[in-house]
């Protein structure tokens, strides 16, 4: 049976990695701000999430290899390498202000450190193909290396179709052929979009999918598995039997949402 | 805590292992003994909550070797309070410590925060009076103490009665003094022991487990318990009639015997 090597943990680490959209496209107005800023926020949060998740004292576990690559004018691989690694080595920390509940029903500020990994950007086109070929070349250099455990997961976050896509198509499902005797690789597709309308959420088919586009982003979506449905459900999803990792026009709260229980999911 | 003069307690098997997919060094529970003193302790870190492990430790140890008049008199006065917040003052005085010599922003926000440890605890003393020989104990959360009778014919579970009483909520005692804690351990006072006599003292995994062979009347696996070991626990983990939960597991297995 696939899936099985859960919770992953650090004599049997998983890889997730994010792939995020740096087109031109990506500083239309995006919720309070900018897609750009908001998927820069997004990624920077869930990383974070994923260190307190392999903290333990002052060490951070190596439960998870992660990678994060960005694509508009060029593909770049914006951080690869194990958690522990990549805890130690934001590009800044913020020292910030934030209010918190003080208990007695007013609010405090109380300081807090910012870790930033991921700067926003967006030039270019979309070579979401490129991307997934570079992703490839990381899925497939860690499987080798860890051939029992649990699957990578690739999340892929954008805002429009790409550049080739018969090139797109190709790569995605080389992609998703990727396994350990565990099972395949998990390819999760987040459309984003300020529309506020026609949000698609985690489908387990494409009967409602109008949109060409849309059916395209189905079709190279993976079926989630159990451990990743239950983690939907617990950040409010509401998936299907057989759900694909699959949004689209989705708002910032739901990208949020799918990067969470995507990365962390396997976790626990 | 007098000296014993009928009875010593021997300890037929302290074990200590972490989830699967974890080394021993990530293990948040923690077990200590003293012999001398006849006091045996476990407890489980609350995973996921800030330095859990080094707050298992304190409790631990300082339950079986604490040498201060609020810990000897823990049972008289049941003045848990006190007992408490000398383990909650060491564990602030070491995160402290560590807080201000790191720069790592994942420890400093948790400590800015002020989030803290939770453990759960499970505790017990020995003692004899009038030649006969007594325990005492302080529970508090999922952690077990099971009394087996030399013969297996009567078991005694404290406090969780039956495997489906476990929930993923159970009380703990708190690193800092939050006010807002609504748990408290339970005392158990002058409880009776005979030569022979078996006794665990487990986290919640293994208790869970030995309250279901209980259940499932598996007397064999029941009689071996003080073998068990990391290969046994891996075995059942991913036994589908008898599992073990997948989490750190601590116990200790007590004999008392004839001094």
């Amino acid at each position: 049976m696939a899936y099985q090597k859960v919770p992953i943990g650090t004599s049997n680490p998983g890889l997730t990695m994010i792939l995020v959209d740096q087109s031109y496209s990506m500083r239309d107005v995006y919720g309070e701000g900018q897609k750009k800023d908001v998927a820069a926020m997004a990624v920077n949060r869930v990383i974070y999430e994923i260190v307190l998740a392999c903290q333990s004292g002052e060490k951070i576990k190596d439960r998870v290899y992660m990678a994060v690559i960005g694509y508009g004018d060029n593909i770049d691989v914006l951080i690869e390498g194990k958690i522990s690694e990549i805890a130690e080595n934001p590009k800044e920390t913020l020292e910030i202000m934030k209010k918190e509940p003080d208990g007695a029903g007013g609010l405090v500020e109380v300081k807090a450190l910012m870790p930033v990994w991921i700067k926003s950007k967006a030039e270019n086109g979309t070579p979401m193909g490129q991307a997934f070929d570079v992703a490839y070349r990381v899925a497939e250099e860690w499987v080798q290396k860890h051939p029992d455990n649990f699957p990578p997961i690739v999340i892929n976050i954008s805002d429009g179709e790409p550049n080739d896509p018969d090139h797109t198509r190709d790569a995605a499902m080389s992609l998703m052929n990727i396994e350990t005797n565990d099972g395949k690789l998990l390819l999760l597709n987040a459309h984003i979009s300020d529309l506020n309308a026609g949000e698609i959420l985690l489908p387990n088919n494409n009967s409602g999918l109008h949109d060409e586009y849309a059916k395209f982003l189905f079709e190279i979506s993976s079926e989630l598995p159990q451990t990743l449905i239950e983690a939907a459900k617990n950040v409010g999803f509401s998936p299907p039997d057989n759900a694909r990792g699959f949004l689209f026009n989705a708002g910032a709260e739901n990208l949020i949402k799918l990067l969470h229980f995507g990365s962390l999911g396997t976790l626990r | 805590m007098t000296e014993t003069t009928i009875f010593k307690v021997n300890i037929l098997h302290s074990f200590i292992y972490p989830k699967m997919g974890e080394e021993l060094s990530d293990c948040q529970d923690a077990q200590d003994v003293n012999c001398a003193l006849n006091r045996f302790s476990v407890a489980d870190g609350v995973s996921r909550s800030f330095y859990p492990a080094i707050f298992s430790k304190i409790l631990t140890d300082y339950f079986c070797n604490g040498d201060t008049p609020t810990n000897k008199d823990l049972f008289k006065h049941k003045n848990w309070h006190e007992w408490l917040k000398i383990s909650q003052n060491k564990w602030q005085e070491l995160i402290s410590q560590k807080v201000n010599n790191t720069s790592k922003y994942y420890i400093k926000n948790r400590y800015y925060n002020k989030e803290h440890a939770g453990a759960t605890f499970a505790g017990i003393e020995f003692f004899e009076k009038d030649q006969c020989i007594y325990w005492n104990a302080m529970i508090i959360g999922d952690s077990c103490i099971i009394h087996f009778d030399k013969f297996h014919h009567k078991t005694n579970k404290y406090l969780i009665q039956n495997t489906s009483d476990f929930n993923f909520t159970p009380g703990y005692f708190p690193s800092l003094d939050v006010k807002e804690n609504p748990f408290q351990p339970e005392f158990l006072l002058d409880m009776t022991a005979s030569i022979d006599d078996i006794f665990i003292i487990a986290t919640d995994a293994i208790s869970k487990w030995i309250l279901l062979l209980i259940e499932q009347s598996q007397t064999q696996i029941l009689a071996n318990i003080h073998n068990l070991s990391s290969e046994i626990v891996d075995k059942f983990r991913i036994d589908t009639l008898s599992p073990i939960e997948n989490d750190d597991v601590s116990m200790l297995v007590l004999k008392i015997e004839q001094s």
